[in-house]
């Protein structure tokens, strides 16, 4: 695999921005997780980690549905042009192609339209697209993505239906280490000018990196059908989601999925508490009674405390 | 040693910088004249474009629609129309276009959303309408603000202005184009490498700055610099440079305290409050030793449009206090009916009897039954348009939403023992059944003693509401920032755009007793001795309400009698009834502050 030719730096070139990618290929190795949403301030290289992962672990960059979608694009509708001379031509929508590619990006989330936010919820909730508009009725189809979003807080926050949809949540903050920031700044400055160089040693050393950790997340993908939750485990899962006070079951299912991903990445076929308490963190954040609408969403030292000390009592 | 001795210059140097880094095309231009950007643009283009290469001027202005700048109509050959990418879309073949934005304090929702989808991005997505298109954004954006209005841009909007100059003193267009050795420097081979001196240079002139684009910038800014020089490395040197092209003041190592000067003109001492995240980072951020200029005496200035006019920071974001409208990017949620605007969703079709919010596919299919019969040969011959008639056309049903406010502040120093859920009751339900969106303004809460806090919501079930009704007293009131806070909101909801809002209902709980003056607020230095600074704050903010149309304002008075002085003051400047808030006495009834 070569570097991406609209250019992007290669992933393992990233510097920080630790605990997005442990989330992103979590959700890489057990997609059932239901994707991740970023929460993050300006400038912090969300969308560059994101778009930058999807080209090493896919191989292309994610379908993705910008702030100005119309839902003609989102659901899909007819090729205008070719109704124009006669022809009834179906434009697949940006749903069913991340249904064929595996992954939704949504830039901006949280200033997506309402309804446009209502019908992803509609699709990603039941796993069936259904059109029904414009002069198409189509029966639904099956539609499987994992949904990746980012958002910046200061433009407010999602519903908590729309929240709960995202398996995993990663709350992102500037990074203030001085060394930290040399050293974003000397990788970003060198790539942009390594990329002016036509077969760049440098990059095509990024790029042979991504490579090797693809096989690795591939490999974890396959061992964790093997991955045992044990009952201990299970019940850690729930007792966690128990102690945070969390509505419904969908954070200990996710943090058991996500736990077992650990696993399989640190190459064990059973889950420890490790992984448990690993996992949990970006499986409770957004799913709190004091997260909803956006308030709350942080995991703080306090909350670090709460959690460790549930894994210790059990 | 700089490239420029004059305002102008520095103008020209920074947009030849521009030109060089396509990261660098967001340029915000303090206090420039709006009539200088059209010259600005043709200058920027030259260098972009080429010499005599033809280019598209936008606009992006108070009235820009999404239609505007995303997709556009065109004539296609054998047919009668379709539609193509916008001008913002950076693909083969078009003509290169350069927007301008008149007033950044100004702009549409729909051109600041554009602004922020494609500035500082490495690629631009398009799924609208029918087309798609995905390039890598190269277009500049050239932006002219008024420093003292920066209080009312969206920080996620300014953050994607990544090169900022002052343009005061800047009279006239650049006389001549760009010089030849700027044209050759613009169009790079190969970017100056950086010396690691340089790279501590940038990390030190920004200091703690938020998220890593102002370092990018700086440093891009510095390369371009450098580059044309000719120089191979950049030096620290050429950061400094940078830094001084921008405005960018030298930091003090480790001073929690920066030297503020305050509308008054006293120096004041700005300390970390603790008084939130926002501020926290504020603080952090602040290596900003503030320059003192002179104060415009043309126009009065409310105390927050002075301080931002004296702070000579690249950064205004950065002062504490400055509210900028929060979730100002996100769509209304206050939406009218149909049968005045283009803002609810289709719902499905009816026939239309003009071309506004034309359903183009429903009119094509509906005009398809009848090609035959209108051209018998029609699906034989070579393609050629279809035969409409007006009885084709179909316009869109739109859902009918209701277009209410509900604005309510509540100063929780005048709570108490007070339970004022009663009171409020009536205005509650009056927002529930208008499915009216909600702004909730907090004044005196526990922990933000300097400062109000806004949060608004689509309707009253959202929590926060009830979080805030249940939120503990502070100890001090500063009522001017939360009427300030309530301005922006009313503004945002009435004045800007189409205004979404057909009534405003401004609900007010307070005894009147403001005591932090709004310039506390905003530099978030804690006051001494106030007076009556607070309450004469209050009620000037309160004034500027009072010219709103569409606002009907009542104040909720704790006590069970309505006449006391500092409320009735303040119904007074706000144009609003009293109503007594507790245990109403027979015979007290809502009485006008204008009586």
């Amino acid at each position: 695999m070569t570097g991406s030719p609209v250019g992007i730096l290669p992933y393992s070139l990233i510097v920080g921005q630790e605990q997005l990618k442990r989330a992103l290929e979590l959700v890489f190795v057990v997609p059932a997780i239901g994707g991740v949403l970023v929460s993050g301030e300006r400038g912090t290289a969300k969308s560059t980690t994101v778009r930058s992962f999807s080209w090493m672990a896919y191989g292309h960059f994610p379908v993705t549905l910008p702030i100005n979608a119309t839902d003609d694009r989102v659901l899909g509708g007819w090729n205008i042009d070719a109704l124009m001379r006669g022809r009834t031509e179906r434009e697949p929508g940006l749903l069913e192609r991340a249904g064929e590619t595996g992954m939704l990006y949504i830039d901006e989330v949280n200033l997506l339209d309402d309804h446009l936010v209502n019908i992803i919820l509609d699709v990603a909730s039941t796993g069936m697209l259904v059109v029904q508009r414009e002069y198409i009725d189509e029966p639904g189809r099956q539609v499987s993505f994992t949904l990746v979003g980012t958002m910046n807080p200061e433009e407010g926050g999602l519903r908590p239906q729309l929240l709960d949809r995202f398996g995993l949540l990663v709350p992102i903050t500037a990074e203030l280490d001085v060394a930290q920031r040399k050293e974003i700044l000397t990788t970003v400055l060198r790539y942009e000018e390594e990329r002016l160089r036509p077969g760049s040693a440098w990059i095509t050393m990024g790029a042979e990196r991504d490579a090797e950790h693809r096989k690795w997340l591939l490999a974890a993908r396959e061992a964790v059908r093997d991955v045992l939750l044990p009952p201990f485990a299970a019940t850690l899962c729930a007792k966690i989601a128990a102690g945070f006070s969390v509505a419904g079951h969908r954070s200990e299912i996710v943090m058991a999925m996500a736990a077992r991903a650990c696993a399989a990445l640190a190459g064990r076929t059973s889950v420890v508490p490790q992984d448990v308490l690993e996992a949990a963190p970006p499986a409770l954040v957004h799913r709190r009674p004091e997260a909803a609408y956006g308030e709350g969403i942080a995991w703080t030292a306090k909350d670090r405390e709460r959690l460790e000390a549930i894994v210790e009592e059990s | 040693m700089t490239t420029w001795e004059t305002a102008g210059q520095r103008i020209e140097t920074a947009l030849a910088c521009a030109a060089f880094d396509p990261r660098l095309r967001g340029v915000l231009c303090y206090d420039l004249d709006p009539a200088l950007l059209p010259s600005l643009a043709a200058w920027l283009a030259d260098l972009t474009a080429g010499r005599g290469t033809p280019y598209e001027l936008v606009v992006a202005g108070a009235g820009t629609t999404e239609d505007d700048l995303w997709t556009r109509v065109r004539p296609v050959p054998g047919l009668l129309a379709g539609r193509e990418p916008g001008p913002l879309a950076d693909l083969p073949d078009r003509v290169p276009a350069v927007v301008i934005v008149p007033d950044l304090a100004e702009i549409s929702f729909a051109a600041a959303r554009a602004a922020v989808t494609v500035l500082g991005s490495e690629t631009a997505y398009l799924e609208r309408d029918g087309v798609h298109a995905v390039w890598s954004p190269k277009v500049p954006w050239i932006a002219a603000c008024a420093r003292q209005d920066m209080g009312k841009v969206s920080t996620h909007l300014l953050d994607r202005f990544a090169l900022r100059v002052d343009a005061r003193g800047v009279e006239a267009p650049p006389s001549a184009g760009p010089a030849p050795w700027l044209r050759a420097a613009a169009r790079p081979t190969a970017l100056p490498r950086f010396t690691p001196e340089a790279v501590e240079r940038v990390v030190e002139r920004t200091g703690r700055a938020p998220g890593a684009r102002r370092d990018l910038a700086l440093a891009r800014l510095a390369r371009a610099l450098a580059a044309m020089r000719t120089a191979s490395q950049v030096t620290a040197s050429d950061v400094d440079e940078a830094a001084e092209l921008i405005g960018l003041p030298t930091p003090k190592p480790d001073d929690d305290e920066h030297a503020t000067t305050v509308p008054d003109g006293r120096l004041a001492r700005r300390r970390p409050t603790g008084d939130g995240r926002r501020r926290d980072e504020s603080a952090q951020a602040g290596a900003v030793e503030q320059a003192v200029v002179e104060v415009p005496a043309a126009r009065p200035l409310t105390a927050a449009a002075a301080l931002l006019t004296m702070a000579a920071t690249p950064y205004p974001e950065d002062l504490p206090g400055l509210d900028s409208e929060p979730s100002s990017l996100r769509t209304s949620w206050v939406r009218r009916s149909a049968a005045t605007s283009q803002r609810g969703v289709p719902v499905g079709h009816v026939r239309a009897h003009d071309l506004s919010d034309l359903a183009l596919v429903a009119t094509l299919l509906e005009a398809g039954r009848f090609q035959l019969v209108r051209c018998p040969g029609h699906f034989d011959g070579p393609p050629h348009p279809p035969h409409l008639q007006p009885s084709d056309l179909r316009r869109y049903r739109r859902a009918e939403v209701p277009g209410r406010l509900f604005t309510l502040l509540l100063d929780h120093t005048c709570r108490k023992d007070w339970d004022w859920y009663p009171a409020l009751a009536p205005y509650l339900h009056w927002c529930y059944t208008e499915r009216a969106a909600v702004c909730v303004i907090e004044v005196g809460a526990e922990g933000h003693e300097l400062t109000a806090r806004r949060v608004t919501g689509r309707n009253l079930l959202d929590p926060r509401v009830v979080a805030a009704l249940d939120r503990r007293p502070g100890r001090s009131t500063p009522l001017a920032h939360g009427l300030v806070l309530a301005v922006d909101a009313l503004r945002r909801y009435l004045q800007r755009d189409r205004a979404a809002v057909d009534e405003a209902l401004f609900i007010v709980v307070t005894d009147g007793r403001a005591n932090v003056p709004i310039h506390n607020s905003l530099t978030g230095e804690t006051p001494q001795a106030v007076a009556r600074e607070g309450v004469d704050d209050a009620l000037a903010v309160a004034r500027e309400i009072r010219m709103m149309r569409k606002v009907e304002s009542f104040i909720m008075h704790p006590r069970p009698y309505a006449g006391e002085g500092l409320v009735l003051e303040l119904a007074d400047a706000l144009g609003a009834a009293v109503v007594p808030g507790r245990d109403h006495v027979e015979g007290t009834g809502a009485v006008t502050g204008d009586g």
